[in-house]
């Protein structure tokens, strides 16, 4: 604070006309229409009351150079901003800064959870219903509809972060700089998660349910910087310690009866089984990140220069870890005591090295040479855990287990070098380059090496109208690709697993997929914009642009099976490529601004994007992978789906001064309509979804949109020297259509309420069953917002 | 005493505005004869008011001249009523800003426009001025001067999933240098995922259980500018999955017979920890 006060200018020497003072007050009162849903304030603070919209000081002392400036935004409320900055120009800066950033998610969320603190939450009663085979599965679920009705009651979704900052900035000399920042972070609140017990589907459990969010992030940064004419260096330090208040979450079982002892017992399919009264995971561990780096670049001859950098980052974490299972069932499961060490003991560090050469050599040609490496090395101890599923029991009454994985420290290392050059001839600009990427990764399916091809050409034609084209075409080539290398992780010895999990009888993927980030691809980018001033007041200006990746990798069909011994060891794939195979992105624009006199200004945007990607799957049996009857070689049993994503966006705007510095009118429209269109085609299309033969049936789902209006209008009136009034108007509307947020596919339904969703097209377990937090929990809505503000400065 | 201060001062700016007139130089005064609409704006302009009163070097107390050439011989070729003007306007290069980036480099090479030279932008052909005004103060949000040509990211940060940038709590430079830098795609952070861990540092790990494909680039899955789907994912949740998932068991499916599969977030109903898993037995993420 003496520092601050120290910067403070001598108020005394106004009168010598040596002080700049202005202050800004903008403050009103606001009404916003009835607005029920969280969609509305989904990152901001808008509601009904006086507002302080913006509150600014700055006095600068000429003679000392000394200032002071405070700027708040939206203060008070849970979006606002407050930078308080001071200090001698040229010389030294301190800054103070707080903000806050709300991301709500939903106001209608129904919960029948309570939570304890700590990562708890707990049930006030359970569903108390009999969920053995002996029970009507209608009946469980009008049981458990009736419960839910009963116990639901509204939870908060949504987090809120505040974060307080102070750095110092200082010029020791005039060529050396140190600059000091630290930082705190909180954020709060609940997001949404799912809490399943059990296996797997059929047999897991769900339940949406809340999140909580509790962390903590410090930093710490430090840069010092030395200039001169030729050269300059940076050294700077970044230390990140980020901390979560709740390691691990732990709920209820709704689904539990407390009449039937210390497990929920529940249909499996026609046997039963045993659950666990409660769950448990594990959450976000604490970390600490850090980062050193040193930079410099060096001016040469022929108009030349050198940069270079070299990062290290360092990322720790050493977590205390929690049993293989929350529960009882089987023997010490809920014991650390079985696990092959405490805590996480997780570190990773990463080295960035960077150097780049300019030079224009001949004329005005200029060159840009590049260099760059980043490899992460992940150096956290591999053990073998055994993996015990979702604290449910086996048909034994044990925790089911399923043989044992190992922790996997994936690592990569990426290196980018090339060449740029551009060369100006007459009015044109020619530009070509050419960049190679090369990727090598552990316990990946593929090394990838890609070549790049850059070529340019902008122009200014006739003097007013400017042109550019861009072109790159890019080859990426995995070298080799072994899609059982994440085999290594699953199932770690032959000897140990038995029967048809053996590592080699196991298909971590289907042989014919091949993952889009290490997959073969071609890649094509063309881009066009133009900009004209066909009149001196109209601007007009387009672009287009093309992206095209195509990841056709030559899939070949394989005989994974062979020498196994195995029923299936004679089958081959379909060898038709699996995953995604194509991706399309067409974007165009216009923009245009009229600026008829110096009164009136129109501008006009408006853009569309088309994405199409194009995957492709297979339905196969895994438990029948290795028999007689195994089907992973049906070429038949192969789906397609189409995915077009497109948006239109409208920009409208106009400022008008009605009465020069008296009365202004500015409004401004936006539209953003954007539709993601899915198209199924191929193995269960148009299958009754209720036939057990076809129980993967798909169709295409209903297209999904978010339509967004939003229109700003304000009206200011001068009316005094330092006052403006102003009336603002703002209409914002939002309608949104998802099959995925809202329970109207025909495979899934409601029973009774959003809050029981149930897919009875297959069987009647209770993996069939989703207990949600609600549909849609970011609505549609209509809101209408009016402000009368005034506005004082001097 | 103030008015002893203001004296020096004013002694101070004088010697300061015109200490160079001669050897070509006229000085600002001389400029300004002709271009008033400059000096009015120039006098408020962050530019004036330092090369004015407070220069920080001799280039920078040349004024006009600092930038714009000696000014001697301007005047004479106006008076001349020659072709050529004699004066560095930065219309010469054909509408190339070569020479304009390489006067304000000579103040300006420091910081994060040391890496100017050889950046993206600079390969591209942009200079100073396609963003920055020299001679007003003109006050634009960043990313409006960003959408000037990135007219995709304007649209796409209208789409329904976003981050709070168009609510103003984000803008472009809180990921990116627009002058350049050490890292990718013009980012802060030696990588794309270092640069996302600045605000999602919960995600950082490492965990003991690594989803590789998130590792090693968080924009395999996300779109951080925009997207049609929640949760700035590039596609539908469970065919997200499937783009790489086609296991035997049941995620080959954009809908296996679970009613959470294609509802709410999809396969990430019960595979919560996709991002790493601290759980012994979270090789799934499903804890």
């Amino acid at each position: 604070m003496a520092v601050l006060l120290s910067a403070l200018p001598s108020w005394g020497d106004e009168k010598s006309g040596n002080i700049e003072k202005v202050a800004e007050l903008k403050a009103g009162y606001q009404v916003v229409g009835d607005v029920d849903s969280a969609k509305f304030n989904e990152y901001r603070d808008i509601r009904d009351g006086a507002y302080l919209y913006r509150l600014g000081l700055s006095v600068f002392d000429k003679s000392s150079r000394r200032y002071f400036d405070f700027t708040g935004t939206r203060l008070f409320r849970d979006d606002q901003n407050a930078l308080l900055s001071a200090g001698v120009d040229r010389k030294w800066r301190i800054e103070l800064e707080w903000d806050e950033t709300p991301h709500l998610f939903s106001n209608k969320a129904r919960t029948p959870y309570d939570y304890q603190g700590g990562g708890l939450f707990t049930v006030s009663a359970t569903a108390g219903v009999d969920m053995t085979t002996a029970g009507a599965s209608t009946a469980k679920d009008t049981d458990v509809a009736d419960y839910l009705a009963a116990t639901l009651h509204d939870t908060a979704l949504g987090t809120q972060r505040e974060k307080a900052r102070a750095a110092f900035h200082v010029n020791a000399t005039q060529d050396l700089s140190f600059n000091i920042e630290a930082s705190v972070e909180r954020k709060e609140g609940f997001e949404v998660t799912g809490a399943a017990i059990g296996d797997r589907p059929p047999r897991a459990m769900n339940t949406q349910i809340t999140e909580p969010v509790d962390y903590r992030t410090r930093e710490l940064n430090f840069k010092t910087e030395y200039v001169k004419e030729l050269y300059q260096v940076q050294l700077s330090y970044h230390l990140s310690s980020f901390e979560n208040e709740v390691d691990s979450f732990t709920w209820e079982n709704i689904f539990y009866n407390p009449t039937s002892g210390t497990f929920a017992t529940v249909e499996d399919g026609g046997t039963d089984r045993a659950f666990s009264t409660i769950g448990r995971t594990s959450l976000y561990p604490d970390n600490i990140y850090q980062n050193v780096m040193l930079s410099g670049g060096i001016n040469l001859p022929k108009d030349s220069r050198l940069n270079a950098t070299v990062s290290y980052s360092l990322f720790d974490q050493n977590e205390n870890l929690l049993p293989y299972s929350a529960s009882s069932l089987g023997t010490d499961w809920d014991s650390l005591g079985k696990l092959p060490r405490a805590s996480a003991d997780a570190s990773m560090d990463a080295v960035y090295l960077k150097a780049d050469y300019s030079i224009t050599p001949v004329g005005r040609l200029g060159l840009h040479a590049f260099y760059s490496y980043y490899g992460l090395d992940n150096e956290t101890k591999t053990d073998e855990w055994y993996y015990a599923t979702q604290d449910a029991a086996d048909s034994g009454g044990g925790v089911n287990v399923n043989n044992q994985r190992k922790n996997l420290a994936y690592s990569y290392a990426k290196q980018n070098y090339g060449v740029d050059a551009y060369y100006p001839l007459r009015s044109v600009r020619l530009g070509g380059g050419y960049e190679r990427e090369e990727v090598d990764r552990d316990f990946r399916e593929a090394d990838t090496g890609e070549d790049m091809l850059k070529a340019s050409l902008s122009t200014r034609l006739a003097g007013a109208v400017s042109l550019s084209l861009k072109y790159l075409y890019g080859d990426r080539v995995a070298n080799g690709y072994n899609g059982e290398v994440t085999d290594e992780s699953y199932h770690f010895s032959n000897a140990v697993e038995s029967g048809n999990d053996r590592p080699y009888g196991a298909f971590g993927n289907h042989p014919d997929l091949r993952k889009f980030d290490v997959a073969d691809r071609k890649r094509s980018q063309f881009d066009i914009s133009a900009s004209a001033e066909p009149m001196s007041d109209l601007t007009v200006s387009a672009s287009y642009s093309l992206r095209k990746d195509n990841y056709d990798s030559d899939v070949l069909s394989s005989q994974p099976l062979a020498g196994t011994g195995y029923a299936s060891e004679a089958g081959t794939t379909p060898g038709d490529q699996l995953g995604l195979l194509k991706e399309e992105r067409r974007f165009y624009s216009v923009d245009a601004s009229y600026v008829p006199d110096e009164r009136l200004r129109f501008g006009a945007f408006y853009s569309k994007e088309k994405l199409r990607s194009t995957q492709r799957g297979i339905a196969f049996d895994e438990n029948k992978r290795v028999l007689a009857t195994y089907d992973w070689n049906q070429a038949a049993k192969q789906w397609m789906a189409t995915t077009d994503d497109k948006t239109d966006t409208v920009g409208l705007s106009v400022v008008y001064v009605i009465i020069p510095e008296k009365l202004s009118f500015k409004s401004d429209y936006t539209y953003s309509f954007g539709t993601v269109d899915i198209r199924y085609t191929g193995y269960g299309t148009g299958l009754p979804l209720d036939s057990n033969t076809y129980y993967y049936a798909f169709a295409d789902p209903e297209k999904v949109s978010h339509t967004n209006h939003v229109v700003n209008a304000t009206l200011e009136y001068q009316a005094m020297r330092n006052v403006v009034v102003g009336l603002s108007y703002v209409y914002d509307r939002y309608k949104i259509k998802d099959w995925m947020q809202e329970p109207s596919g025909g495979w899934v339904e409601e029973v009774d309420s959003e809050f029981l969703l149930r897919d009875s097209s297959e069987d009647t377990r209770w993996g069939n069953r989703l207990v949600t937090l609600g549909s849609l929990l970011g609505p549609s809505y209509e809101a209408h917002v009016g402000t009368v503000t005034v506005a004082y400065s001097f | 005493m103030p008015k002893f201060i203001a004296g020096i001062v004013m002694l101070f700016l004088s010697t300061a505005a015109y200490a160079e007139v001669g050897n070509g130089y006229v000085g600002e005064k001389e400029c300004f004869a002709c271009h008033k609409q400059v000096k009015v704006d120039y006098q408020i302009d962050r530019h004036g008011r330092v090369f004015t009163a407070a220069p920080g070097n001799d280039l920078q107390a040349k004024g006009c001249e600092a930038c714009h050439g000696l000014g001697a011989a301007h005047r004479e070729a106006v008076n001349k009523e020659e072709k050529d003007l004699k004066i560095e306007n930065f219309k010469s290069g054909k509408g190339l800003p070569v020479e304009q980036n390489k006067r304000c480099l000579a103040c300006h090479e420091n910081a994060e426009r040391g890496f100017w030279k050889g950046s993206v932008h600079e390969m591209s052909g942009v200079g100073c001025a396609t963003c920055h005004k020299i001679h007003i103060e003109e006050k634009r949000p960043g990313m409006t001067v960003c959408f000037t040509c990135h007219s995709d990211k304007k649209a796409q940060i209208q789409k329904s999933s976003h981050m709070p940038m168009r609510e103003g709590k984000v803008n472009c430079m809180g990921c990116h240098n627009p002058h350049g830098s050490f890292g990718p795609k013009m980012l802060k952070a030696p990588s794309i995922n270092e640069t996302c861990y600045a605000c999602h540092a919960e995600k950082r790990g490492p965990f003991l259980w690594e989803h590789a494909v998130v590792r090693e680039s968080c924009v395999n899955c996300h779109d951080p500018h925009g997207s049609n789907n929640p949760g700035l994912l590039k596609s539908k949740g469970p065919f997200l999955c499937t783009q790489c998932h086609q296991y035997g068991g049941h995620v080959n499916m954009p809908r296996y017979n679970r009613a959470s599969a294609a509802y709410g977030k999809g396969c990430v109903n019960c595979h919560t920890r996709i991002h790493g898993s601290n759980h012994p037995s979270g090789a799934k993420f499903t804890r």
